[in-house]
């Protein structure tokens, strides 16, 4: 199914080879320039990033690279949408959800791992996802689609199993470990935390699952911007 | 391209870990405030997206790509930070302290609330903003 799809694609490829490789490039500028990025700081070590004599330094390192990150996560985001059109649903979905999901695993648990003098910086940073997400994105979303229109109306049955998924995992992951008393201090012992894994990953399997299944309550599916990957072989866009 | 571009977002996420930590030392920030940019970077492309989406009269879509982003942390973010933590045999601190706790189970509530009517208008957007306020508030003085 793959070779007559990638093949057509290639011979529009053909006729648009020229305009499109300059275009191609300037749409890929964010992985050259990230590549750099990673390619200077390999090579470097990481003598760059322990020196903590220049503060100003310091703080160019740090927005430096939060905005290549930025920038390339939103690329991330963009390729995926155009796997989704290409796949269609449920595959789509899934796609997206696994790479922003794998930015976000990465992220925590390399900074979980770093954070030596650091110990709550994982937790942090989930909690702070929960808030800023359910707090200062719902709120301005909100916010804005309510200045705008007045009154927004959505389908209730979908918001009402992620919100069920939500506060059962919320509760058992950020909360209990601060009541339970096997262990002191908010730690879980290490039957809880297997338990723990095992529960929250059967939950999301179930729940994404449920979704692909059952159509209304189906998520992403259009894509979040108008994007033109009409040219984009398969193989290259994966 | 998909799977460079996480590749080349992964090396750097592993590198951004220890400039942020230095920096938070250096200046004298609150530690909780690592954990927050750390998430406003990971949240970047979905807020985009999802309010993008609710000024396209889309809130269905935008309150989708928010609560499926929370549930990806919960749901699966936990598990990853436990299997390392087994993995490397250190215990890992989860659980909320301090004031963030009422706060957490202050925001699940409220969003109940706010979704269970099925249609939502500026009262319950400037509720959620207050929370969000709320939880800034407590990074510089818990």
């Amino acid at each position: 199914m793959l070779a007559p799809m990638s093949e057509k694609t290639e011979g529009n490829l053909n006729a648009k080879r020229s305009q499109g490789f300059l275009s191609a490039v300037r749409a890929e500028f964010a992985l050259l320039i990230s590549l750099g990025t990673a390619a200077i700081l390999i090579a470097i070590g990481n003598r760059l990033l322990e020196d903590v004599t220049h503060p100003l330094l310091l703080l160019i390192i740090l927005f430096w690279l939060f905005a290549t990150i930025l920038w390339s996560a939103i690329s991330v985001v963009r390729h995926a949408d155009c796997l989704a059109i290409k796949f269609g649903e449920p595959y789509g979905t899934l796609i997206l959800t696994l790479s922003a999901i794998s930015i976000e695993v990465m992220m925590i648990s390399t900074a979980m791992l770093h954070g030596a003098n650091n110990p709550t910086l994982g937790r942090d940073a989930m909690f702070a996802v929960v808030m800023i997400a359910l707090g200062g994105l719902v709120g301005l979303s909100l916010l804005l689609g309510g200045l705008r229109y007045r009154e927004q109306h959505y389908n209730l049955q979908g918001v009402n199993s992620y919100l069920n998924v939500i506060m059962a995992l919320a509760v058992l992951g950020l909360v209990l470990p601060t009541f339970t008393t096997s262990t002191r201090g908010p730690t879980f012992s290490t039957e809880q935390e297997i338990f723990l894994v095992v529960v929250s990953v059967s939950l999301f399997a179930i729940f994404t699952g449920s979704t692909l299944w059952n159509p209304r309550m189906l998520r992403l599916s259009r894509p979040r911007h108008i994007i033109n990957c009409k040219y984009a072989p398969l193989l290259i866009t994966l | 391209m998909l799977i460079v571009y996480l590749l080349a977002v992964i090396l750097l996420a592993e590198k951004f870990a220890i400039p942020l930590d230095n920096s938070i030392e250096q200046f004298g920030m609150p530690q909780a405030f690592g954990g927050a940019i750390i998430a406003a970077l990971v949240l970047a492309p979905e807020g985009i997206g999802a309010i993008e989406a609710a000024l396209r009269n889309q809130l269905q879509r935008s309150v989708n790509i928010l609560l499926g982003s929370v549930l990806a942390t919960i749901g699966l973010t936990v598990p990853a930070v436990l299997t390392v933590s087994l993995i490397t045999n250190r215990s890992v601190i989860l659980g909320v302290q301090g004031g963030n706790l009422p706060l957490l189970l202050l925001t699940l509530a409220v969003s109940v609330v706010t979704f269970t009517s099925g249609k939502t208008n500026v009262l319950q957007g400037c509720i959620h903003l207050l929370l969000f306020a709320v939880f800034l508030l407590l990074i510089f003085s818990p």
